[in-house]
């Protein structure tokens, strides 16, 4: 099977200074990545790569296929395919919660009102959400802010989900509800890529971890093996760091604990 | 002398009227195009493109080193000079305002924009909005509380600055009111009635944007 995000050789610098380098990455319909590694290892730059947010400046990065790097790539269209939650929400804080979900659903896929507002409604009960509907952003905590940027998102009926550091802002007793709702995501076999500081996430969401490190992938393999047994010294030293080796769960069966 | 000034008002009042409809003509014709040219200018100047932010950078530094009343003279006298184009007094007032109101309106609505937070961007964009789309129905609306406040200012001081239009012949409110004064000597009288004809369109505004400023500072 054909992937369906591929990034080969991809490269992409700030000024002279090399972000991303030499990049190979496939990841297949259905899969759940999670990139790990230290702040500006270029793991969120990455993924804003894949959503046309930041330009690339070599290599290949295909969709489905489909060449991005070409300078006649619609991003308008990509986006839509291409779902992308960020750090601090980001909510348009002068719409409601159902018109900041059904801003991308009637202005940019042009659908019918009801159509769009009925889905809307749906995924906002299902992240336990829907009594919020009309609400601000501003009166809501955070926790409910992401999972409703989390919602915005899939109302475009992504084919993946890019998930930018979700939990990173929150307080600490909102991130597992944030958590929670990537991980129904997952079970459905949406393609998501992830980068997390959520270790024990990471573990129990992924089929696949890759390891970065300035700016290339030192490893990617299953979790088990990632986490039981590091291969490369940096991820082992990663680890560490999250003192995680220390205190593993026994049975990381899919579910957080 | 009361009443005769009093008669005088009332007499003159048709003539007032008319040169007051010049005068609120060319404001709020000043007002409209300083508007749609300032929030296009500041909509240019936050996409960030070098060699268009040098190009509006000269067309602002041209307009807030020259003084209004210079840019009134160069155009009206000047265009028949050098481009043989003679406009009419009134749309010469009319186009000199609205270049120097465009310009200090699209720096409040470059302000306004650049005060956002950069990820109002990248979300409009994330769900597939065009620039178009991003700018009217995510940036604009979220800018409009921070820029109207310092732009109903402008408004006032457009209002006010159109009186210069008298001296390329427009023939406004304080046109009418000096005519008034060269034949009748009251010159108390008329200025008092221009000062309370500015002070009445110019001071509810003023109000108004501080108003709008406390209400949106707390929200």
């Amino acid at each position: 099977m054909s992937a369906l995000i591929e990034f080969k050789g991809f490269n992409k610098s700030f000024g002279k200074h090399p972000v991303l380098n030499n990049i190979d990455l496939k990841v297949r319909s259905g899969e759940v990545v999670v990139i790990l590694g230290p702040s500006g290892c270029g793991k969120s730059t990455l993924l804003r790569c894949l959503n046309g947010l930041e330009s690339a400046d070599g290599g290949h990065l295909r969709l489905a296929g489909e060449e991005l790097l070409d300078p006649r790539t619609d991003w308008r269209q990509v986006r839509q395919r291409v779902g992308m939650v960020f750090q601090s929400y980001h909510l348009f804080g002068h719409m409601t919660v159902l018109d900041n979900l059904l801003l991308g659903p009637l202005k940019v896929q042009k659908r019918e009102r009801r159509e769009a507002r009925a889905q809307a409604e749906a995924l906002l009960a299902r992240v336990g959400l829907l009594d919020k509907r009309d609400a601000y952003p501003r009166e809501l905590s955070g926790g409910q802010q992401q999972r409703i940027a989390i919602v915005r998102s899939l109302c475009m009926n992504p084919e993946v989900m890019l998930f930018d550091e979700v939990t990173a802002a929150l307080d600490p007793e909102m991130v597992k509800e944030v958590l929670q709702v990537i991980q129904d995501l997952a079970r459905e076999g949406m393609t998501l890529l992830i980068v997390t500081h959520e270790m024990a996430f990471a573990r129990a969401v992924a089929d696949r971890i890759v390891f970065m490190e300035a700016g290339r992938i030192l490893e990617q393999r299953d979790p088990e093996s990632f986490f039981t047994n590091p291969q490369t010294a940096r991820a082992q030293q990663f680890l560490e760091k999250f003192s995680f080796v220390e205190n593993l769960p026994t049975l990381p069966a899919k579910e957080l604990s | 002398m009361a009443s005769s000034g009093l008669e005088l008002l009332l007499v003159s009042l048709p003539q007032l009227g008319k040169g007051a409809a010049q005068t609120l003509a060319i404001s709020g014709l000043g007002i409209v195009f300083s508007t749609v040219g300032g929030v296009l200018y500041g909509v240019l100047a936050s996409l960030n493109l070098r060699s268009l932010n040098l190009l509006l950078r000269v067309y602002l530094e041209l307009f807030r080193a020259i003084p209004v009343l210079v840019w009134l003279y160069l155009l009206f006298f000047g265009l028949p000079i050098f481009f043989a184009l003679s406009i009419p007094s009134f749309w010469c007032a009319v186009l000199v305002l609205s270049l120097w109101g465009a310009s200090e309106v699209g720096e409040v609505v470059r302000g306004a924009l650049r005060s956002l937070p950069r990820g109002q961007r990248e979300a409009g964009l994330s769900i597939g909005l065009g620039a178009w789309q991003l700018y009217g129905y995510v940036l604009l609306p979220q800018a409009l509380k921070r820029m109207t406040p310092p732009t109903i200012n402008i408004y006032t001081r457009i209002i006010k600055t159109s009186s210069l239009a008298v001296l390329i012949g427009v023939v406004d409110v304080i046109k009418v009111g000096q005519q008034i004064i060269e034949r009748t000597y009251e010159s108390v009288l008329i200025y008092g009635a221009l000062f309370l004809f500015f002070f009445f369109i110019c001071y509810p505004l003023s109000a108004a944007s501080r108003a709008l400023e406390r209400r949106w500072t707390h929200a």
